[in-house]
């Protein structure tokens, strides 16, 4: 195939996607849709309107940002201080976009960029489970395929979702009735815990969560995950004492504690 | 709508730099310790943006419920149910505990 400047084959795409990772793909887009009503309901309460609500998801496609975003306006902030919150918010994205590369090729990393967030990333560039149900590890192409699917579903559900949730608007003034604010937490959770279940990455995510919660309440929204990174290098450092004994080919075992 | 549009621009932004960074780090003699620490930074931020916006997510006061919820979602799932349930869980006890009034 000439990678010049055809668009991308779906067909091979969809074949490409293990089978049971399409299942995944299709639940996480009606998970976005769901999150993307609950989006769509807060936007118009705080007085946005259609249209802008609309533009907001297909540009941003940052649920959590956009999120964040209109119910700061709403609650009446300067609209910089939103938008610096939003993209403080955001700054996961650069390591997420880091995962996603080699995942990407040549001009598809114009456009591949635009679809790289919490679920491509955790669906595609996740290790692959652990434990004894570990799956083949996934080729290339098929991780590939499997963020492109996944991004394409986001990029449709979530606009979707904004669409139904802004013209709900007035009918369903409180999506929290519905529960609607614990889906986007339950799904990204969901997604993390097969890729934590290996020795070294659950105590990552456990020091993570750590590191993220207590720093939460101090610092601003969309910070105290990225703190969280020093979970990663404490662990390196662990790891580094440890060294000899995982190169003889033990299994995995926790790095952190020496 | 300035404000909208630096948004959209700034976010993109985000995305592309890593998308260029990890083109360099995922290539070359390193690539394979790169991609290691990439896979535990992910894992890191998932479970980090789970457990921040499980308790707090700058808009409706959080109180016990979603908390609740989430976790919920979170045990079920590491108990390998599949990943609707997982999520129709969390989110069907939240609005449950609400309803009782937590």
């Amino acid at each position: 195939m000439h990678q010049g400047f055809t668009i991308l084959d779906m067909s091979s795409i969809w074949s490409d996607v293990p089978r049971d990772v399409r299942r995944g793909v299709l639940l996480v887009t009606l998970a976005v849709a769901l999150v993307g009503i609950a989006y769509g309901v807060t936007a118009s309460a705080n007085g946005f309107v259609v249209w802008q609500i609309v533009l907001l998801s297909v540009l941003v496609l940052a649920g959590s940002a956009e999120l964040l975003f209109v119910g700061l306006i709403g609650a009446g902030a300067n609209p910089w201080l939103a938008l610096g919150a939003s993209i403080l918010l955001n700054l996961r994205n650069v390591v997420y976009g880091m995962a996603a590369s080699p995942l990407l090729r040549g001009w598809e990393r114009w456009f591949g960029a635009h679809l790289v967030n919490d679920e491509t990333v955790a669906l595609a560039a996740a290790p692959a489970p652990a434990g004894p149900t570990a799956q083949p590890p996934r080729s290339p192409e098929q991780r590939r395929a499997t963020f492109f699917l996944t991004g394409i579903g986001v990029a449709v559900g979530w606009p979707v979702g904004a669409v139904i949730g802004s013209t709900l608007g007035q009918v369903v003034p409180e999506p929290e009735v519905w529960g609607l604010d614990a889906v986007l937490p339950a799904l990204l959770g969901a997604l993390a815990v097969p890729a934590i279940r290996g020795g070294s990455a659950f105590a990552v995510a456990v020091l993570a969560g750590v590191i993220a919660l207590l720093a939460q309440p101090h610092v601003p929204l969309g910070l105290a995950p990225l703190l969280g990174l020093a979970a990663v290098a404490v662990l390196l450092v662990g790891r580094r004492d440890g060294g000899s004994r995982r190169r003889s080919g033990a299994p995995d075992t926790l790095g952190v504690t020496p | 709508m300035v404000a909208v549009v630096l948004l959209a621009v700034g976010t993109y932004a985000t995305r592309r730099v890593g998308v260029a960074l990890g083109g360099r780090v995922t290539e070359g003699p390193r690539a394979e310790r790169a991609e290691r620490l990439l896979d535990h930074a992910i894992i890191a931020l998932l479970i980090g943006v789970t457990l921040t916006t499980a308790v707090d997510d700058g808009d409706a006061p959080a109180g016990w419920a979603r908390p609740l919820g989430v976790a919920c979602a979170l045990t079920v799932a590491w108990l390998r149910a599949p990943l609707a349930v997982s999520v129709l869980l969390g989110a069907g006890v939240t609005a449950l505990l609400r309803h009782l009034g937590l």
